[in-house]
């Protein structure tokens, strides 16, 4: 049973939220206004109150969903409207072109929609390997971008995937963003809440339900396997098997009707159904890249850290906990904060006893107001990647 | 003899590439997952490479008494059986070590039963520099074409053992938490392999 939380901390002001806001909303103004000035005019204040109000809440938790969920929408809204106005379809539109193929691998032959993916780099060592021909050349010489672009973007993914390490996933992923959608949209009236308590038994894993610990493990790390499978096929077969079942890599099988309707299958058991009735288990069992994010973790400075004095088992965090990341009750001990933790923050801030805190290190300073600075302007720098990506494959490709 | 000895080494090891891209995901995984020392994971990689050895005989004995049939070794439906299989081999594997003890399976494998058999089937085919030794060979006498395809086995095993070594200094550590996560996740790594295997057999013997 949840326990009532036994005090409210009230939000309070602070000089550090504020020259944070300010911070952000100069970035914003900045990245933007040189694109379009109305644009940097209308997002720098929005995304200033953003950082101020979800630094101050009680409630940043549901601030970050509504965070990530907006980051989604405008991003797949954006490339939708890209899309439409290829006429639909990305790769027959390139093969119309006679566009070639970046990685000529025998899955996936959109290099065009391939080279977004971090998975691209280790099939490219193997094509290579197989093909002998120069592909970095090719790659590099034929990205839409220049290569300055390229490795300012991957340095930009590495910087910020170390520093918020798993947090990438619950702040910024533009595809588990649908999945946070579905998960949100709760009270549906009764049809939804009947189909829930039906299926809640089959499809949700709680935490505290596994309790043989290696079954437990075997779950969680699911992912890791599926990270090394897929690393060590893309190097040496150069085959991205990944993408067969991937659904972002719906983009890339708009010619094969079976191969989408699989993949629309896919997406929609694992970032509608499941979402909309538990919690997002492709982001934390199955998503490779989660996997590598989870390892980067370790080295993250943002933990969250339970204080074993205060904490009374009572259970409330690994209930909330949309990621399965707080074990309650393992092999009888006491709770546990694993690698799927994405600093959503609903454990530090529904806790009754107030015994969960976000840390950064052992260091003593405000972390949230960093972790939501940090997430604000990665997802600015995210965004604006993205429009001058899409802007610039419109030039190419129109 | 020594032609024969030259030509089959140096053929295989400029087709060891290709060996350690076909041996290494499914070696690597085993190694991984099995959980024994030093001795056993070498046992393992020895194994291995012994289960290609009796495949590259098996072939040349082919070849030597019903050569115009070895082409059959690479039609769809031998490859695509041998690739289901290998897949369903993995997928046990992945089921005794991680449903059942682990120990069992370790036992096994000391046994070698599971190694040997993978290294079969990954080998058992016609791959074109070892049917120019086998052409070369086969026409003077058994026991030289035996001569090129080992020396043939022992060319394209040096890149796989090379590439496999790192994983085996590993297990030095084989009763620490880390290893035996790690143990775990090349089971659960083996496990996804076989499937993949099983799904790419079926569609090669489905066309």
């Amino acid at each position: 049973m949840l326990q009532k939380r036994a005090a409210v901390a009230k939000p309070k002001f602070r000089v550090d939220h504020l020259v944070a806001s300010v911070f952000v909303a100069a970035v914003a103004f900045y990245i933007y206004s040189s694109q379009q000035l109305l644009l940097g005019v209308i997002l720098a204040p929005i995304s200033g109150i953003f950082t101020f109000l979800a630094s101050t809440s009680n409630k940043t938790y549901r601030m970050r969903s509504v965070f990530v969920v907006a980051l989604t929408i405008v991003m797949w809204v954006t490339f939708a409207a890209f899309l439409a106005q290829l006429g639909g379809y990305l790769e027959l539109w390139i093969s119309r072109h006679e566009r070639i193929s970046l990685v000529p691998s025998a899955l996936t032959g959109s290099g065009y929609v391939s080279v977004l993916c971090p998975f691209l780099i280790p099939s490219s060592v193997g094509n290579q390997i197989y093909v002998s021909t120069p592909i970095y050349i090719k790659f590099f010489t034929e990205f839409p971008l220049s290569l300055g672009t390229f490795l300012l973007v991957f340095a930009f993914f590495m910087v910020f995937a170390l520093l918020l390490g798993k947090g990438w996933c619950g702040w910024l992923c533009p595809f588990g963003g649908l999945g946070e959608a579905a998960r949100q949209a709760k009270g549906f009236g009764r049809v939804y809440n009947a189909v829930k308590r039906r299926f809640m038994r089959l499809t949700t894993i709680r935490a505290s339900d596994i309790t043989p610990a290696k079954a437990s493990q075997l779950i969680f790390d699911l992912k890791y396997a599926i990270l090394f499978v897929t690393i060590l096929l893309s190097l040496i077969f150069a085959v991205q098997w990944f993408c067969v079942f991937c659904w972002a890599g719906v983009l890339s099988w708009v010619s094969s009707p079976l191969n989408l309707s699989i993949t629309i299958l896919i997406a929609v058991i694992f970032f509608i159904g499941l979402p909309l009735i538990s919690r997002r288990k492709w982001c934390h069992f199955i998503c490779p890249l989660g996997a590598a994010l989870s390892l980067l973790d370790k080295v993250a400075p943002f933990k969250i850290v339970v204080n074993r004095e205060s904490c009374t088992d009572c259970g409330v965090c690994s209930t909330l906990c949309p990621t399965f990341a707080i074990q309650h009750g393992v092999d009888g001990g006491s709770i546990k904060v694993t690698d799927t933790c994405d600093k959503c923050l609903v454990c530090v801030e529904k806790c009754p006893q107030s015994a969960i805190a976000l840390k950064i290190f052992s260091l003593q300073i405000e972390p949230k107001v960093h972790l939501v600075t940090l997430s604000v302007v990665a997802g600015l720098i995210l965004f604006y990647w993205f429009i001058v990506v899409v802007y610039e494959l419109a030039l190419i490709l129109v | 003899m020594i032609e024969a000895i030259l030509a089959g080494f140096f053929l295989g090891a400029a087709n060891s590439l290709r060996c350690t891209s076909i041996c290494l995901p499914i070696l690597s995984v085993q190694l991984l997952s099995s959980k024994g020392t030093v001795n056993n994971s070498l046992l393992i990689v020895g194994l291995f490479s012994l289960g290609r050895l009796v495949s590259y005989l098996a072939v040349a004995t082919i070849f030597y008494f019903a050569a115009s049939y070895v082409g059959v070794l690479n039609s769809p439906y031998v490859k695509g059986s041998s690739m289901v299989l290998l897949g369903l081999i993995m997928i046990y594997y992945c089921y005794r070590s991680l449903v059942r003890d682990a120990s069992v399976s370790c036992k096994d494998f000391s046994k070698g039963r599971f190694p040997l058999a993978l290294g079969y089937l990954t080998s058992f085919s016609v791959c074109l520099p070892l049917l120019s030794v086998l052409s070369v060979y086969s026409d003077s006498s058994i026991s030289l074409a035996y001569v090129a395809v080992g020396m043939f086995w022992v060319g394209s095993s040096i890149l796989p053992l090379v590439a496999v070594l790192p994983f085996v200094g590993l297990f030095r550590l084989k009763n620490g938490s880390f290893i035996q996560r790690i143990a775990l996740i090349g089971g659960l790594a083996s496990g996804l392999l076989g499937l993949i295997f099983v799904v790419s057999g079926l569609q090669m013997l489905i066309g």
